[in-house]
């Protein structure tokens, strides 16, 4: 059980940010404002940190593996499938082993030398292919073509590897050879005595003379299990394709997105050194004494910070480097004038704002750093002068702005996520110091605080008077307003990590947590929240980031897990699932459309947006993802 | 496992769904997955995701907000590349409520075709603020025939005379709507890879304050068991192996400039890690190399337990601190303190102005450890604690070291209203280790254990009476004497005291008989 317990908490667990100047902070004091702060100035730099690394730099440092193992090598080998007694886990493995084979087939087809797909099939593998090859057309605009079948189209069942591979040429057989890349992700398991079946998904993309290409596939495939030892790796029995799509993109060699990052910004000094540096970097050489941390969540604002009618954004880094402001120049690219307009707070920050909070015509600035939110006033030509600081959360991530009073001064709504300051001892806060309880409906994060416009650049907290009471310590990743009843007043949607969302009425700068009755909970690790009308009705639906995690959707399926996890199970599988889109409904209650609708795999969600990419009036979904990337691409 | 350099949901490539206008008729026809075809789909780990318009040609750019370098990337939309109208902007300009015009509702209403709404938000997505500018993509062949805007404070404004593919100032109460034109200004953003630089593994790393050594025992040239002390002189403490060529060169290099280093009076500890293991009594071969290498200074070899220490102590000090790896040197100031990791071979040049700055504190330490200019709004930290952070993350592993940590932070706490619960945490650790290597019979650390308990809680009768008692059980009686007196002192109802020196009288008594 306890092991179960620690692998759904791996699995499940989403991020936090360790903080540690506790005693900076204490609780909010309601309705009382407490400015702070006076800025200091700063000396050296110490541009020897990244001495400049050559090629043949990398073999400067040995690793000491002679050494016994440590108590910590122990315990990372403990958490290691393959010593685990979690078969499910241990026969995904060995699938996605043999499942590489299958990879390469598609991204070598059509050059010399066919690989082999010997071991990894039966010799008698059936094929449960579509009888038709052609697909309908869902979707044509400008040079975007969608075509689909769904896994109910008429099939026909062929056996041996010839039909099987004859089957696996009708998704590649059109592209150029080299351009073939292929990604298959197993997400579900289920498991008999001599066999077992997975669910994958299957994505391959390659370019054709003129288009660039992309297929997507969702598979049954059947395994035959090897003997007891389980040493020899598990073979395909059966094929059986499920949906498909393939997306066309004319013009070839250019996708609809390309990298204009380095034109923008390879002029400042800021990027080689501090863009081009992952957080896994800094965290080598930053330490905790400056609040540099693993997890690196740090936002970005896009905003006219000297009024010229150009976009200029602001940058949010971790503790020991400096948030960055870059001004737009008249053809794109950026100057660095952080340090001039004494914007280059070191603390780590985590979001900021760009915002007329004193309705002067220019562009203010809010960022909310570990320890305080920043209040900084536009003097004029993207100068700044920080007016003052609050005590937010504890742990603040994402802010976002609104008039909920419509008094004409700008509020302020900052999540809170864990509760954890001098309590959860040195260095640790967030999930690492205190565990959400319980695991997937937490009630014991940080407090959200709603800061009230005053005027002149103040703010006084209005948490309590606005109704924020109980719901309100759920572990907040992101929250953003929304007219959600069309009643003129702005509501807010947040979402949680650990604890159910809310979606909170505004009745006159009155809120009421009404989530449930509208039926937009959705239980999951919430992390990023976007309102849109998806579907053009003229209402507001409602977009939200959760993890997905193929792990946790194969575990929590396997019937062991059910058995030991009791009534918990379905809530726990949907904490996995990935992203919700709640479609609103002419009655005011929402619909979870994620399913229908296809957008529930956003991977390891953060940011998650409504957008029209392509200008053809429909808003479409971005999805920013991915947890912590090392250098071992071990994870599960 | 992450800070041991494993992944956890990570190289997990952006999603990117294409909206199909599934609601047409009774067809349902769900969102697409472009992330392919996108040209979005890095593996970077996203984080903020922001929409703008930034080159003004008529399709939404993204900023992304990475963990992963590269940490910015500006995505350009070839969507519109020839220009065309498919799109309108607007930016909303109110003149009662917040000038931003947060929380407006804009609708566009086209000639058989739904409508098409947006608000203006101000914070959304995860930790990101996307452009005030609303842009909607028309689709072909729209023909609008309104714009309707409702303000925060509720009015509604009717603006006529606007066209696809221009972008309008709308403001507030004016019903007429201004084009905004885009600078006259080639663009001077292209596409390219964006490539970060292989690492070396190579850093010197000033800390941002000083940080107490761990007690790190060695075994020296002459194959004495030792401890790393300072003698209230610098030192560079050298972790070397002789399988490793840049340790061999770092040695080198060391004694090529051994005449600047002892001016400055920096002592050099090189210890041997290779050789590391409890049945090593004698140095390994590092020590002929060594002689080989005509390096001027002490050498010797560490404990394995002491080179897990100082694993743990860079653990304790950075999220992310990786493998264990050499060479690796610590230089240390008079008091013990280290000030400097060097991972990789040292430059010497830096290491000179690193002991010229040994006696930087405070703000201007902090200063010392930073790569770019910038400012602090908060104080630096205090060296209490430093080391209380530290004693923390010691405590499960290491509790002696944990206890000299807290000491140090209950010693550096003046005035500070944490000093009685850092010298409890101090003593407790000391006085449990202290009982349990007097049990176990190591005594020479269970004395160095009550020393330190005796030392950081003076007026703690439990400590004074433990300690004596177990200096009656070393035969220690006149030490034993003064420790139980002191505590009979302080608490003079502890009953175990008083026969506690009755029976030293009697144990005496029959010495001295």
């Amino acid at each position: 059980m306890a092991r179960i317990v620690q692998i759904v908490s791996l699995v499940l667990a989403v991020a936090a940010i360790l903080f540690w100047y506790a005693e900076h902070r204490t609780s909010s004091d309601e309705g009382t404002e407490t400015l702070l702060v006076k800025s200091s100035q700063i000396k050296g730099s110490r541009p020897w940190l990244f001495a400049p690394a050559s090629s043949a730099g990398v073999s400067r440092i040995e690793i000491a593996s002679s050494r016994p193992a440590t108590a910590v090598d122990r315990q990372s080998e403990k958490s290691n499938a393959a010593n685990d007694d979690w078969v499910g886990e241990v026969l995904s493995q060995q699938a996605k082993g043999q499942l590489g084979t299958l990879k390469k087939w598609f991204e070598t087809f059509g050059e010399s030398g066919e690989i082999d797909l010997g071991g990894l099939t039966v010799e008698e593998v059936s094929t449960v292919v579509m009888a038709r090859h052609d697909l309908d057309e869902v979707y044509a605009h400008a040079n975007l073509t969608i075509l689909r079948a769904t896994g109910e189209s008429p099939s026909v069942t062929t056996i041996g590897r010839v039909a099987l591979t004859d089957g696996l040429a009708r998704i590649v057989e059109n592209l150029a050879p080299g351009s073939i890349r292929a990604a298959i992700k197993i997400v579900g398991i289920r498991l008999a005595s001599k066999s077992f079946e997975t669910d994958v998904l299957v994505v391959v993309s390659g370019k054709t003379d003129t288009s660039t290409v992309q297929t997507n596939a969702r598979w049954l495939l059947r395994w035959s299990r090897a003997g007891e030892e389980q040493k020899a790796p598990p073979r395909l029995t059966a094929i059986e394709w499920g949906d498909m799509e393939t997306a066309t993109l004319l013009n070839s060699g250019e996708r609809m997105f390309s990298d204009g990052t380095q034109s923008a910004l390879g002029k400042t000094v800021s990027y080689q050194g501090q863009v081009m540096h992952g957080i896994g970097y800094w965290s080598r050489r930053l330490s905790r004494l400056d609040d540099m941390h693993i997890f690196g969540h740090h936002g970005l604002a896009v905003g006219d910070a000297n009024g010229d009618g150009l976009d200029d954004i602001y940058v949010c880094d971790g503790g020991g480097l400096p948030n960055r402001l870059y001004m737009q120049n008249g053809d794109g690219t950026l100057r660095d004038v952080s340090s001039q307009s004494a914007v280059d707070w070191l603390e780590e920050s985590r979001a900021a704002l760009f915002l007329d909070l004193d309705n002067d015509g220019d562009q203010d600035l809010v960022v909310a750093t570990v320890a305080l939110l920043l209040v900084v006033e536009n003097t004029g030509a993207g100068k700044f002068k920080l007016r003052g600081g609050y005590q937010g959360p504890v742990d603040c991530f994402s802010i976002c702005a609104a008039d909920y009073d419509q008094d004409g001064l700008l509020d302020l709504y900052c999540c809170g996520y864990g509760a954890a300051g001098a309590s959860g001892g040195p260095g640790n806060v967030g999930y690492e110091a205190l565990s959400p309880l319980p695991f997937n409906d937490a009630r014991n994060g940080g407090a959200n605080v709603l800061f009230r416009g005053k005027g002149d650049l103040r703010f006084v907290n209005a948490t309590k008077e606005a109704g924020f009471g109980s719901g309100n310590s759920r572990w907040s990743f992101a929250a953003s307003w929304e007219d959600f009843d069309d009643d003129g007043d702005p509501d807010l949607y947040v979402a949680n990590d650990f604890g159910r969302n809310n979606l909170y009425r505004n009745d006159d700068g009155r809120f009421t947590d009404v989530a449930q009755s509208v039926g937009v909970e959705d239980m999951s690790g919430g992390m990023s929240v976007d309102w849109g009308d998806w579907n053009r009705d003229g209402r507001m639906d409602v977009y939200v980031g959760n993890m997905y995690s193929a792990a946790g959707n194969r575990i929590m399926y396997q019937r062991r897990f059910a058995s030991s996890h009791g009534k918990q199970t379905n809530d726990l599988r949907r904490m996995a699932r990935g992203n919700t889109l709640f479609t609103s409904s002419e009655n005011g209650h929402f619909q979870d459309s994620s399913e229908e609708q296809r957008v529930a795999m956003g991977r390891w969600a953060w940011g998650s947006k409504f957008a029209d990419l392509n200008n053809d009036g429909w808003s479409d979904l971005v999805v920013a993802n991915g947890y912590i990337s090392n250098r071992r691409n071990d994870d599960l | 496992m992450v800070r041991k350099g494993s992944s956890w949901s990570g190289w997990e490539r952006n999603c990117v769904m294409l909206n199909c206008g599934g609601v047409g008729g009774n067809k349902v026809r769900p969102f697409a997955d472009v992330s392919v075809i996108s040209g979005l789909d890095f593996a970077d780990d996203g984080r903020a995701v922001a929409v703008v318009d930034w080159d003004h040609d008529g399709d939404l750019d993204l900023w992304f907000r990475n963990r992963t370098a590269p940490r910015l990337r500006l995505m350009l939309n070839n969507t519109n590349k020839n220009q065309a109208d498919d799109f309108i902007a607007f930016r909303l300009q109110a003149v009662k409520g917040n000038r931003d015009a947060i929380g407006a509702r804009v609708e566009i209403h086209l000639k058989e075709q739904p409508v098409m709404v947006q608000t203006l938000a101000a914070g959304d997505g995860f930790l990101s603020q996307s452009s005030k500018w609303l842009h909607f993509g028309l689709g072909d062949n729209a023909q609008i025939e309104r714009v309707a805007v409702r303000w925060p404070t509720g009015e509604t404004d009717t603006f006529s005379g606007v066209h696809p593919g221009g972008r309008y100032y709308l403001k507030q109460g004016s019903a007429r709507a201004t084009a905004w034109n885009r600078p006259a200004v080639p663009s001077g953003l292209s596409s390219m890879v964006q490539k970060a630089a292989p690492e070396s593994g190579v850093a010197a790393i000033a800390l941002p304050a000083k940080v107490p050594l761990p007690l790190i025992e060695y075994t020296d040239e002459l194959g004495n068991a030792s401890e790393v002390t300072t003698n209230d002189r610098p030192k560079l403490l050298v972790f070397w192996a002789e399988w490793c060529p840049s340790c061999i060169g770092e040695l080198k290099s060391l004694g090529e400039n051994a005449e600047q280093l002892t001016a400055l009076k920096l002592d050099v500890l090189a210890l041997e890690v290779g050789g590391a293991g409890p049945s090593d009594k004698e140095p390994k071969k590092g020590k002929s190399l060594i002689e080989q290498l005509k390096y001027p200074f002490d050498h010797g070899t560490v404990s394995e337990s002491s080179l897990e220490k100082v694993e743990h102590f860079q653990r304790a000090l950075f999220e992310n601190a990786g493998q264990f790896a050499v060479p690796l040197s610590l230089l240390i100031d008079r008091g013990g303190l280290v000030t400097t990791i060097y991972q990789g071979p040292i430059d010497v040049e830096l290491l000179l102005q690193d002991i010229r700055d040994l006696d930087a504190n405070g703000s201007q330490r902090r200063d010392l450890a930073l790569p770019y200019v910038g400012r602090w709004y908060t104080k630096p930290i205090t060296p209490s604690a430093v080391a209380e952070m530290v004693g923390g993350r010691f405590t499960e592993s290491y509790p002696i070291d944990a206890a000299r940590y807290y000491h140090f932070a209950a010693k550096a706490a003046v005035n500070d209203p944490r000093q009685p619960q850092l010298a409890a945490n101090s003593l407790a650790l000391y006085l449990h280790q202290a009982r349990l290597l007097a049990n176990k019979g190591s005594s020479s650390v269970a004395r160095r254990c009550f020393l330190g308990a005796v030392a950081v809680a003076p007026g703690s009768a439990e400590a004074h009476r433990d300690f004596g008692i177990f200096l009656m059980h070393q035969l220690e009686f006149d030490l034993a004497e003064t420790h139980l007196l002191q505590a009979g002192k302080i608490a003079p109802d502890d009953k175990r005291i008083q026969q506690t020196l009755l029976r030293l009288q009697q144990l005496k008594e029959k010495g001295a008989g």
